[in-house]
């Protein structure tokens, strides 16, 4: 009976932590991302797209579709447009950032999460 | 037997130089009509082909916004030419033209004497050339523009060259341009190097290159008519007219190569230098493409 205790407060302990380690480690992401999203010597996403859902930020390019819903794509598939865009499409017009080593796949990552994130609806 | 194919065939080939002697633009003739007439159909009616068009712009931005139908001689007016918030601004701020200041020193360098007592005009007796320009030098087998021959001028007469995109250069080009104004663009393709060299240049242009494998029409085509960041993008056509330009972003005049070597930075590639051989063929099939629309620079940009 002990043990099972003693088991069980591990097993508690280990998921709540690794929990809100997730959780900090997500909102790091979001934040990163949201930085790469904007800063024009990273990612500039903004210059072409506005985004559903973050207000504080300018709405203004029009070279690109307004990212909406993003939550309800693939991970995968995002992360692929943003590595290199023209897999889906040949002639877009949007940089293969990712794929000219511009931006990490980390920082990839890390603006999916973000994009993710922000356009869920609330 | 064999003598004959080969007389035969040189009358073709003599014939069909001969042919095609005078026609050295009619690659470049086929380019222009086409790009005149893709900007007319796209702001004829950018809210019914917005679907072609404009798919990622709002419908409530094409309302309040956007100015159509444009006819051909709207384009020199860039970004004003389409975009209500900016001719509006335009208009307020060339009621007092930012431009006029620096335009009247080009005027008094133009006629102030160097020092072997000659002036610019010793060059060009009429300032009212820029229409021709950049034009073909089929001596020298290179394209030549306005700030190229005012430093030749110059260092013809024992002075020193000018630094090229902003400054005196500016200034004198400015004033070149005013003298012009109202004159109709008309570059030349005199020859077969010429047209290799509109060749060049338009593959400049097309090519998508750089970190951002960008080309020039990925803003000023089909980016035409739409939003990076704040900036609403210019129409290639009609787009060298109003050159130099008073910028607010320089706080001065600049000239279109400055503008130009800026522009190919933008696409995410090495900047070339201001008239390099590629920057001037680039200016050189950029302007053939406004032949025939008014000049009317100097202007003033945002
Ligand atoms: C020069 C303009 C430009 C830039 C910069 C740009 N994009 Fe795009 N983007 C586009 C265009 C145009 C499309 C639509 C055509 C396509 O799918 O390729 C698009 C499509 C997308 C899509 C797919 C949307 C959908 O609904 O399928 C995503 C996601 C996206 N971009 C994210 C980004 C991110 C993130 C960045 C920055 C790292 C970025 N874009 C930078 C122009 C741009
Ligand atoms: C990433 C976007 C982008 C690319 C790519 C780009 N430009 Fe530009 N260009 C701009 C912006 C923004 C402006 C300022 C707004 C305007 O007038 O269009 C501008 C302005 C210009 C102007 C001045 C227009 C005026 O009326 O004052 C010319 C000419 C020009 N660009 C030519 C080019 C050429 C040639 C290329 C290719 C080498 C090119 N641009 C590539 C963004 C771009």
């Amino acid at each position: 009976m002990e043990l099972i205790k003693k088991v069980a407060v591990v097993v508690l302990m280990t998921t709540l932590f690794s929990g809100s380690v997730y959780a900090a480690d997500k909102a790091a992401m979001v934040k990163e991302g949201r930085k790469i999203f904007i800063t024009k010597s990273q990612g500039n996403c903004l210059a072409c797209h506005s985004v559903q859902g973050d207000e504080s930020i300018p709405q203004t390019g029009t070279l690109g579709p307004r990212l909406a819903n993003m939550d309800t794509y693939p991970k995968d598939y995002l992360i692929e447009k943003i590595m290199d865009p023209n897999i889906t499409n040949p002639i877009t017009i949007m940089p293969p950032l990712g794929r000219n080593h511009k931006i990490t796949k980390a920082q990839v990552e890390a603006v999916v999460v973000y994009l993710q994130e922000i356009t869920k609806a609330k | 037997m064999l003598g004959k194919i080969i007389k035969a065939s040189t009358i073709v080939l003599i014939l069909s130089g001969v042919l095609y002697a005078g026609n050295f633009n009619k690659q470049a003739e086929i380019d222009r009509l086409a790009m005149q007439k893709y900007f007319l159909k796209k702001f004829e009616d950018p809210i019914k082909n917005q679907n072609e068009y404009f798919p990622y712009v709002e419908e409530a931005e094409l309302k309040k916004n956007y100015i159509f139908p444009l006819k051909l001689e709207d384009f020199v007016n860039g970004t004003a030419a389409w975009y209500k918030p900016t001719r509006d601004q335009m208009e307020e701020i060339n009621e007092f033209a930012p431009y006029e200041i620096p335009l009247d020193e080009g005027r008094e360098l133009w006629v102030k004497a160097f020092a072997n007592g000659k002036t610019y005009s010793s060059c060009f007796p009429d300032a009212a050339i820029k229409q021709n320009f950049p034009y073909y030098d089929t001596k020298r087998d290179e394209v030549v523009t306005i700030g190229q021959a005012i430093n030749e001028c110059r260092v013809g007469n024992g002075e020193k060259a000018l630094k090229y995109g902003k400054g005196d250069i500016a200034k004198l080009a400015a004033y070149v341009a005013f003298e012009s104004r109202g004159k109709a663009i008309n570059v030349q393709i005199p020859n077969a190097k010429a047209a290799m060299a509109y060749e060049a240049g338009k593959k400049m242009f097309y090519k998508q290159r750089g970190y951002f494998y960008m080309n020039c029409t990925e803003c000023h085509v089909q980016g035409a008519g739409k939003k990076i960041r704040q900036e609403a993008l210019s129409p290639i056509l009609g787009s060298v007219s109003h050159f130099p330009v008073y910028r607010i972003k320089w706080g001065g005049l600049g000239t279109l190569q400055r503008r130009l070597v800026a522009c190919v930075r933008d696409t995410g590639s090495e900047k070339p230098k201001m008239q390099s051989k590629s920057a001037k063929e680039l200016e050189y099939f950029v302007t053939y493409m406004s032949n025939g629309l008014i000049l009317n620079g100097p202007d003033t940009r945002k």
